[in-house]
């Protein structure tokens, strides 16, 4: 018995975890640790 | 399905909620 409503709300966590500290990494790689978008 | 739903769901909101953040802080110049 898996709930259907959880598993994908932790499903969609992974990506959105890999992808924000992906995003964050680049800013901080080209811009060094300032978020001056 | 209701997982795929559940899943494509959480991105939505996730992205929208980030989006809706980020044009604020903008607005108000804090970011």
């Amino acid at each position: 018995m898996i709930e259907a409503l959880p598993s994908g709300i932790v499903l969609g966590l992974i990506p959105i975890t890999s992808a924000g500290s992906s995003v964050t990494a680049y800013l901080q790689y080209r811009r060094g640790d300032q978020l001056d978008i | 399905m209701p997982t795929i739903t559940s899943y494509f769901g959480f991105l939505l909101a996730s992205l929208i909620f980030t989006l809706a953040l980020f044009i604020g802080s903008s607005k108000i110049r804090l970011l």
